[in-house]
């Protein structure tokens, strides 16, 4: 007899059962049956390392690998451009804006980064230490590329 | 009665600073076999073992490695034992992502 | 070379956990890939496939999958900007348990209600299906057949669905998740104008002096719209922007004026604002002497609970929620004139000269004001009436339909307009506004939809709510619920819906590209497609339709809506689903499948396959032989060309970045019901609201009446649910998006610092949320981006393992029929203290 199987993967992810009851099989986001209220997880922290993350592709915007707890980012003040603006980055060491946020609707470019991109967490999010409940299968075009060149 | 043999795959993910133990400790394992390691600590993992539950047992015993982060089993394949020395050409041989 | 099949299997064992992690087996030398012919992409557009903003983004695919997307720096919508979600596009069909088989709950080898699930096929799972729907059709008739859709199904599956129910089963049990996103929007349009959908688009956004978001969070909910505000508010020193809520939120950051106001009493303040305009003689007469007409709505109209309920027993207007009659512009004022600043600062909680700095903004001639709201006016008892007041607001001054100056609904859903609600998937509309009790309309639909007079029943079906209701007392039986979450997503969890799936007399069908609580609920899964995986069209929220092509193929075994719709019309025939007497009288139409009578009737297969572009797949239309989705639109859009709904051809959308309805003579309409600027406006009116036959619009007096449920001794804080930015709806998507759940992985209370103090309670508490009807287990936040005031918390319902919706009440906009999922009574009780 031949069989094969594809998971789901992260049906087996660690701590879970293999055999849990028939209602529940096929949840992956959730554990439990939908009568269970199973303790929460812990509030996860963010992540404050400070390390540059790669892009899942470049016209992503980067994720901020810092917390930003209390930053103050309304009609009075910005305190992301206090760093990242074209004049902070001396000083700071931050990575600037990237040239795209001094463009307005129309394309023009202006003298200070665009009203448009005022908001950053609109964009960019900081990141917990939270374990993802399911993995992605997404591929990035460079393993693409490599993978055809390895197969070439 | 025929044996089985149950072949299987693991995305097995540790802290990248152990890696070098975590890989010696999932070597150790009967019928474990190691096919890539990335930078963040992701492993390829191959299995063959004689039934289901040593895949569970296996996991088990991984997921009890200091700095282990998850284990994925991501594919499943049991067969006889003998019909896998069946010889094929290996134009058939094209691992791909289904 | 010879191998063993043993090394081969090994080979793909690993090569397809390398594809799970991301990592590529054979190292690759070189570190960049500079080959032209191997380095490009090829890039197509696309609507963004989450909220109703419809922002355009180009999507890049490389050997079969999606590898980037970017802003369309050619959509008007958006012009190059997305949001965190949309940036995040190209992971939201990848997460690793894509469903890729049917799969049905059996037990020794057949269908068991308490079954495990099984992987079957398509054949057997439609087999089983149709004997269920047969047997119910055959037992009960056919109010005990139903579907759930969706304003996320494209147009032609929301069409598709809509014939399959209205016409083959002669079923108008089928209701889309938008009644619970836009209904309250959709009966205030047709309450005050008698036509569907906003008369002002996003241009607005660019010439109004003040905006004013009335319980709507768009900082999270609609960021794109709401860097067009920012742009508009930081570019003119002049705008003024205020921002009401029952809590503060991430949009207060851009606020000149905040509220926080009780819950329910923005109908106060709406009327406050009316009766200020006109105590200070700013009411602009000659507009609203022509195009106006003021009626004084039925009042204490119930909180559409099950009637038993002592709440519906005691409403003595609950028999006739929608009735008004006419009143005069005097016993209008005299009507609002209650409603004075002191009264509804008191009622309010908002402070005197706030409510007077915001009336002004209404009441102020030269200042064109925008008016924005999403759930906070939807999710509402009085839902309805919230819209009907802000029109008021607009009316009595004729700031309306005119740049700049725009009440303006939001919608949450890719496709609440364009599918929902213009294609009419409600359980009382038919296309373009008609509706079933109008037999004028449904002679209009039986007519294009070739059908024997008598066909579509008369009466309206059972809309989301009643569909819980009807399931758990057994009186709708087989029931298909298609792209959406609902026992994620809709209210009152444990006492209706749950054990309405789980009835034994009833069978659930759940079509879903992923698990979901909703599949764990159901009895057969079938896998989808989803978004670029099949061709499509979209309208948001300001009337824009917006097309796409299938991109890439659907993974196993997954199938469109539309495919499984049509492919199970297959098996069930008119002697199947008819009474016999319509079959007398219409013989031509006896044993017909209902796959022929509405999909192969001549007019839906007219276009053939060479029409479709050869760029692109179509895994529908070669299955079906014909171009399906074009006649399928051009079929719908004869419902609405020439009677003020008018789409382009279908052509058009696929060379377009979408184009605003009605689409006159290739011209798109940006500001209907006013002369000059909408085609249906006859010249030398003015202005036309001809959705109502005088051309007037409607200003309603309605009172300030409490919520269902309000805190008490024993539950002694409001609920409000909502959503995240990085999150939407249910996550089923993005919490599958690694950096989406990252950014915030699981749900928490918000809850203000003197509520947790008083009850013991510090920051990542492990707490109970307990209503009348069920609780769930979360966490304590006292920071981050919602500050709720005391007596308020705040619980998004993105997380699976944490379903709010037990807590939830289900009590309903008797009007919109609504649910108002932002008031209810709960308690908080700290875990170890509970005994389990």
């Amino acid at each position: 007899m031949k069989r094969s199987t594809f998971f789901i993967a992260a049906m087996f992810v660690a701590g879970t059962t293999l055999a849990q009851s028939a209602s529940d099989e096929i949840a992956t986001l959730r554990h439990y049956t939908l009568g269970d209220e199973p303790e929460p997880p812990r509030i996860a922290d963010i992540i404050d390392s400070d390390e540059r993350r790669a892009r899942i592709h470049p016209m992503q915007p980067p994720t901020i690998p810092h917390k930003i707890d209390n930053y103050q980012v309304d009609l009075r003040a910005n305190r992301c451009l206090s760093c990242h603006s074209r004049t902070r980055v001396e000083e700071s060491q931050a990575p600037m804006v990237s040239v795209t946020h001094y463009t307005d609707r129309d394309g023009i470019v202006l003298a200070e980064v665009s009203p448009r991109r005022y908001f950053c967490t609109q964009c960019h999010a900081a990141q917990t230490d939270a374990k993802p409940l399911v993995q992605n299968t997404f591929q990035d075009v460079a393993d693409m590329l490599g993978a055809d060149a390895a197969s070439q | 009665m025929k044996r089985e043999c149950h072949i299987s795959s693991l995305v097995v993910h540790g802290r990248p600073e152990r890696r070098e133990a975590i890989l010696t400790a999932v070597e150790r394992l009967e019928g474990v076999e190691i096919h890539a390691v990335d930078e963040h600590g992701k492993v390829v993992v191959t299995m063959e073992t004689p039934d289901e539950s040593t895949i569970v047992s296996n996991i088990d015993h991984i997921n009890r490695i200091d700095g282990i982060l998850s284990t994925v089993l991501v594919y499943h394949h049991s067969e006889d034992e003998d019909a896998l020395e069946e010889e094929i050409t290996d134009e058939d041989y094209a691992p791909g992502f289904r | 070379m010879k191998i063993t099949r043993r090394a081969f299997v090994k080979a793909t064992a690993a090569a397809n956990a390398a594809a799970v992690a991301g990592i590529s087996l054979p190292a690759s030398a070189a570190n960049i890939v500079t080959d032209r012919a191997r380095t490009e992409l090829k890039w197509s557009k696309a609507p963004c496939r989450f909220c109703g903003t419809g922002c355009g983004v180009e999507v890049a695919v490389k050997n079969g999958k999606v590898v980037a997307t970017l802003g369309d720096p050619q959509a008007e919508v958006n012009r190059g900007l997305n949001c965190i979600k949309g940036y995040f596009l190209s992971k939201i069909m990848y997460g690793a348990d894509r469903l890729t088989t049917p799969l049905l709950r059996m037990r020794d080898g057949e269908y068991h209600k308490d079954g495990e699930f099984t992987p079957v096929s398509w054949d057997t799972a439609f087999d089983v299906m149709a004997e269920k729907f047969k047997a119910a059709l055959r037992e009960k008739g056919p109010t005990s057949v139903g579907m759930f859709g969706s304003g996320q199904w494209t147009v032609w599956e929301g069409y598709a669905a809509s014939k399959l129910f209205k016409a083959g089963f002669r079923s108008n049990n089928i209701d889309p998740n938008a009644r619970h996103c836009m209904a309250s929007s959709v009966a205030g349009f047709i309450r005050t104008f008698g036509i569907d959908e906003p008369m002002g688009c996003y241009d607005d956004m660019e010439h109004a002096d003040a905006f004013v978001l009335w319980g709507s969070n768009m900082a999270e909910m609609h960021p794109i719209l709401w860097t067009r505000i920012t742009d508009r508010r930081l570019s003119h020193p002049h705008v003024k922007v205020a921002v009401l809520s029952t809590f503060e939120h991430r949009s207060f950051d851009l606020a000149d004026l905040p509220m926080i106001f009780k819950p329910q009493t923005d109908l106060a303040i709406l009327n406050y604002i009316a009766n200020y305009i006109i105590e200070t003689g700013r009411v602009n007469s000659d507009f609203v002497d022509k195009h106006a007409n003021f009626k004084r709505g039925a009042i204490d109209i119930g909180y559409g609970l099950r009637p038993e309920h002592p709440l519906e027993q005691k409403a003595a207007g609950r028999e006739r929620a929608g009735a008004a009659e006419p009143m005069t512009f005097e016993e209008f004022a005299e009507f609002v004139s209650a409603y004075d600043a002191d009264t509804v600062s008191e009622l309010s909680g908002v402070p005197r000269n706030r409510l007077e700095a915001l009336a002004e903004l209404y009441a102020d001639p030269d200042t064109k004001v925008m008016s924005l709201w999403t759930m906070g006016f939807n999710q509402h008892t009085r839902g309805t009436w919230c819209s009907n007041l802000a029109y008021n607001l607009h009316l009595l001054t004729g700031k309306i339909a005119t740049p700049g100056n725009s009440p303006f609904s939001l919608t949450g859903q890719p496709s609440a307009c364009g599918t929902a609600r213009e294609v009419g998937t409600f359980s009382h509309r038919l296309p373009a506004d008609l509706v079933v009790t109008n037999e004028a309309h449904r002679k209009t639909a039986e007519r294009i939809w070739k059908l024997p007079p008598g066909t579509i029943p008369a009466e309206p079906g059972y809309h989301a709510v009643l569909q819980d209701r009807m399931l758990k007392d057994g009186k709708l039986n087989a029931y298909w619920v298609m792209c959406n979450n609902n026992m994620q997503a809709g209210p009152n969890v444990n006492e209706e819906r749950l054990p309405g799936y789980r009835n034994p007399e009833n069978f659930i069908v759940v079509s879903d590209a992923y698990p979901t609580v909703t599949t764990q609920a159901a009895d057969l899964i079938l896998p989808t497609a989803m978004w670029v995986e099949k061709e499509g069209a979209y309208g948001n929220a300001e009337r824009r339709t917006q097309f796409w092509h299938q991109l890439v193929d659907a993974p196993g075994e997954a199938k469109s809506d539309l495919w499984q719709i049509m492919e199970f019309a297959k098996r069930i025939t008119t002697d199947d689903a008819w009474p016999a007497d319509l079959l007398e009288a219409n013989p031509d139409y006896k044993g017909r499948t209902l796959y022929e009578l509405l999909f192969r009737n001549g007019h839906v297969d007219r276009f053939a396959l060479d029409e479709i572009d050869p760029g692109y797949e179509n895994v529908e239309a070669k299955a079906a032989g014909f171009y399906v989705q074009k006649g399928l639109f051009e079929e719908y859009a004869e419902f609405g060309r020439g009677h003020g709904h008018d789409l382009a051809p279908f052509d058009t959308y696929h060379a377009v970045r979408g184009l605003r309805w009605p689409v006159v003579d290739g011209k798109e309409t940006r500001w209907r019901f006013r002369e000059g600027s909408d085609p249906y406006v006859e010249p030398g009116s003015g202005y036309q609201f001809y959705g109502h036959e005088d051309n007037r619009a409607v200003i309603f007096a309605l009172p300030y009446e409490p919520p269902a449920e309000s805190p008490d001794d024993d539950y002694d804080l409001w609920l409000v649910t909502g959503r995240v930015l990085e999150h939407w709806h249910t996550g089923s998507m993005t919490q599958r998006v690694p950096e989406l759940y990252r950014a915030f992985p699981d749900a928490v209370v918000f809850m203000h610092p003197d509520d947790a103090m008083a009850r013991g309670l510090r920051r990542g508490d492990d707490v109970f949320i307990e209503s009348r009807r069920g609780r769930t287990r979360t966490r304590v936040e006292t920071r981050g981006r919602n500050k709720v005031p005391a007596g308020v918390v705040f619980v998004p319902f993105f997380d699976a393992s944490q379903l709010i919706n037990k807590s939830t009440l289900d009590a309903t906009d008797p009007i919109s029929k609504q649910t108002d999922f932002k008031k209810c009574a709960v308690r908080i009780l700290k875990a170890s203290e509970v005994t389990a």
